[in-house]
């Protein structure tokens, strides 16, 4: 697992692993990482590497430069675990959710104690997951910030099952 | 009697033998006698060709072509030299392609693409010149015009600016000596560019035009290109160390014991998490002090600055305009002291 994820969800990522109905396990294929059961694991080693294109669920890839980016199919497992969030305005939410950044206008509620450039998971006003972000800034500076600044980079929304339907793995 | 006959018959046996000189051909043939060469336009005959005798068809036809040849090269004048008989060939007519490729210009030296480029032209120098101190023709070079030189220079002046005890002559010599080693570095410098290293896979051709990394890769392939590879290989001192070349990811296997696997990562997970200890300062309230105590500031020096006049005007040197300027001079005054006295 990478800081960037891990960074988002603090220690409640034992719960991923250590899970009642069996066993789940990672696997790195193609510079993406996958999230599923031993059970499908096993399956899948019955293709070739070049035919599989899937396995469980893609929780994110790594680039060419090592960096990790965390994929909008990894928020139903990584949402509930979350430690910092960000809860967005009704006015913000389909700003967001066309890929744009969040700014400080559109901004109702961060918790407590996040760093700049956290990794948080953007929430809308009914408590729906709406999907990654990192903290542009930290608590204390969003209290100052102008309303047109930005205070959470975007990295993937649920409006991307839509917008990217046919990249997403 | 006899004998004549017998003479004269010897003669006609001998002469069946040896066919004829004269052959006649329909079309005479193409001569190139330079090249020893000869072609026959005329078409062969088909009936010969496809019979039983066709060796001996084509055997006769190449004498005949042999016999012409022959007798076109006995026609040119020969010359005889200790009982050999020589014939100067005529030049070759016909055009034969290079056997080798064809020689490339020789590449220019730097003097030379700079005078090209500025259009400066070679002047022809005579081998003498004509001195006007001996009065006498001296030659440009060689040991006749070191001679003319020494005698010119019988005595050399110390000029007042350097030591008096130098050796003038010798310096003289010494910088003859540097004109001579610079112009042969040049000249060596200007062969270097032109000479073609063979260089093979990795090794640059020019080591002055290619990058450092291109360097060290091929410095690093030649370490390793030994029967050992380059365990063995000595390092110079300056070098920098190479990167251990190798297996640079290594994977665990895809199926193993997945159980370990969940405890190892639970495990590095438990190390990620853990908070930093002694930590006790309090970031939050910290930077939120000091950002309170920015803003402060901000808003101090904002109230001190002298509010900056709206329009210009221009006022007229009348006794009017002195007036203007006096209520204005009042108003700014007033409002310095207004902030001063808070």
């Amino acid at each position: 697992m990478t800081i960037n994820c891990e960074s988002s969800i603090g220690e409640n990522i034992r719960l991923l692993l250590e899970r009642p109905d069996g066993l789940y396990c990672f696997r790195l294929h193609k510079d993406r990482v996958y999230y599923m059961s031993e059970a499908l694991m096993r399956h899948a080693l019955s293709f070739p590497r070049h035919a599989l294109i899937s396995v469980g669920t893609c929780f994110g890839k790594f680039t060419k430069s090592g960096k990790f980016h965390l994929h909008v199919t990894a928020l139903e497992f990584l949402a509930p675990y979350a430690q910092h969030k960000i809860w967005l305005k009704a006015s913000m939410e389909q700003q967001f959710l066309y890929g744009h950044h969040v700014l400080k206008s559109g901004l109702a509620r961060v918790t407590e104690n996040t760093a700049k450039y956290q990794g948080v998971v953007v929430y809308n006003m009914k408590d729906v997951p709406l999907g990654f972000g990192a903290a542009a800034k930290s608590t204390a500076e969003c209290r100052h910030a102008d309303p047109t600044a930005i205070v959470a980079f975007h990295q993937a929304d649920i409006g991307q099952y839509i917008r990217s339907e046919d990249t997403l793995t | 009697m006899d004998r004549a006959l017998a003479v004269l018959s010897q003669i006609e046996e001998d002469a069946k033998k040896v066919k004829p000189t004269d052959v006649e051909k329909e079309v005479d043939l193409e001569y190139d006698i330079g090249l020893l060469l000869a072609s026959d336009p005329n078409p062969l005959d088909h009936d010969a060709l496809h019979s039983a005798d066709r060796d001996g068809y084509l055997q006769r036809l190449a004498r005949d072509n042999c016999q012409l040849l022959f007798n076109r090269l006995y026609q040119l004048p020969t010359q005889t030299k200790d009982d050999v008989t020589t014939v100067n060939l005529p030049a070759a007519q016909l055009r034969i392609p290079r056997e080798k490729p064809a020689p490339k210009p020789k590449p220019l030296t730097k003097w030379e693409e700079y005078a090209k480029a500025k259009g400066i032209s070679r002047n022809k120098k005579g081998k003498k010149i004509w001195d006007t101190e001996l009065k006498r023709w001296v030659p440009r070079y060689g040991a006749k015009k070191a001679q003319a030189d020494r005698e010119k220079n019988w005595v050399m002046e110390v000029p007042a600016n350097v030591d008096p005890n130098t050796d003038m002559f010798a310096k003289a010599a010494e910088k003859k000596r540097e004109r001579v080693a610079k112009n042969e570095l040049q000249r060596l410098r200007n062969v270097k560019r032109n000479m073609k290293v063979p260089t093979v896979g990795v090794t640059p051709k020019d080591v002055t035009k290619s990058s450092t990394s291109e360097l060290t890769e091929a410095a690093a392939l030649a370490r390793r290109s030994t029967a050992s590879l380059g365990k063995f290989s000595q390092r110079l001192p300056r070098d920098a160390p190479t990167k251990e070349r190798g297996k640079r990811r290594q994977f665990a296997p895809a199926v193993g014991d997945t159980r370990g696997e969940v405890r190892g990562q639970l495990e590095l997970l438990q190390n990620l998490g853990r908070k930093e200890k002694g930590a006790v300062v309090d970031t939050e309230k910290a930077a939120n002090r000091l950002i309170h105590q920015e803003q402060r500031e901000r808003a101090a020096s904002k109230e001190d600055k002298p509010k900056k006049g709206g329009k210009k005007r221009w006022i007229p040197n009348t006794k009017k305009g002195e007036k203007q300027k006096k209520a204005i001079a009042k108003k700014a005054g007033k409002g310095r002291k207004g902030a001063k006295g808070r």
